[in-house]
């Protein structure tokens, strides 16, 4: 009975503790899989961004614009390359009309274009590596 | 013990079904938003600028004007003179000739415009609200803006200046 009396006690605090650092282990992991999967959704949104970033309208944007300034500065007698393969895409048609030049990027024309105020006549040939855009 | 296991699955489930509802909802509303938003590149100023050099190169080639020989004076429409009348609705231009090099300038002897001139207005409204406009759309209406004096020689060989100010509006 001795025995019993001394066990039994420490047997007790036991339990109680292996329940304690079972509900600490249970709100641990619920609290670990929360900032994972918070961090996931971050993961989604950041890659969201990023994507909306670079995505093909930012490019046709960027290089109509170039494309626009190009022309407005240049005089008559000058002509200027653009590479297919460019840094923002490659670059499946350049089209000059109404004034404005629209680029076409991974299948798709820009809707809008974007207007140039050249006085002088702007051409477009197309070559197999490359545009040339000519000033007249 | 069984009742406190399933208390404990019960939970995670809700947890996990909780935060799969936000992230939904968040995927929703960042496709919705992502329609309607396009990163918007303003270039007006720059073009304003290049309008601004080419009018100098066409009004002053050499750095030298003879104002009296301009068939500009008659009407005053810069950008038809300069062959730039089909842009005549996107852009305001203004360019101010004085004599003197330095100031005090000696007066000014000529203008030349074309244009809206309500840009001005709307020019020197985003000035004064600039704290105030924050609005990425409304920022879009703001028009470029381009202002620079040249120096230049004045026919017959009178030191001047001509103070260019274009304005570019919205696409």
């Amino acid at each position: 009975m001795m025995q019993i009396d001394i066990i039994l006690p420490f047997v007790n605090i036991g339990t109680g503790s292996q329940h304690k650092m079972r509900k600490r282990a249970g709100i641990m992991n619920q609290i670990v899989i929360q900032i994972v999967l918070v961090g996931i959704v971050l993961a989604v949104f950041m890659f969201a961004t990023a994507d909306k970033i670079n995505s093909r309208d930012v490019r046709q944007q960027v290089i109509e614009k170039q494309l626009a300034l190009l022309i407005d500065s240049a005089v008559s007698g000058m002509s200027f390359e653009v590479l297919k393969g460019n840094v923002k895409g490659v670059i499946q048609e350049i089209e000059i009309e109404d004034g404005r030049v629209y680029v076409k990027i991974d299948g798709l024309r820009s809707a809008r274009g974007y207007p140039y105020f050249s006085k002088y006549s702007v051409s477009v040939t197309e070559e197999e590596s490359k545009f040339i855009v000519r000033i007249k | 013990m069984r009742e406190c296991k399933r208390g404990v699955m019960g939970s995670g489930i809700v947890t996990v079904i909780r935060v799969l509802m936000v992230s939904f909802i968040a995927l929703v509303v960042l496709g919705l938003s992502g329609v309607f938003y396009t990163h918007y590149i303003d270039v007006r100023s720059v073009e304003a600028g290049i309008m601004a050099r080419n009018l100098i190169e066409c009004v002053a080639p050499e750095g030298a004007v003879n104002l009296d020989s301009y068939s500009v004076k008659e009407t005053n429409e810069i950008l038809d003179y300069c062959g730039y009348s089909d842009f005549s609705d996107r852009f305001y231009v203004r360019m101010n000739f004085y004599q003197g090099d330095g100031s005090p300038i000696q007066g000014k002897i000529d203008e030349f415009s074309q244009g809206d001139p309500g840009l001005l207005w709307v020019v020197s409204f985003f000035k004064e609200n600039e704290d105030k406009i924050t609005s990425n759309e409304a920022l879009k209406s703001q028009p470029g803006h381009f202002k620079k004096v040249y120096p230049i020689t004045i026919y017959p060989g009178a030191k001047g200046q001509v103070r260019v100010e274009v304005l570019v509006k919205d696409e």
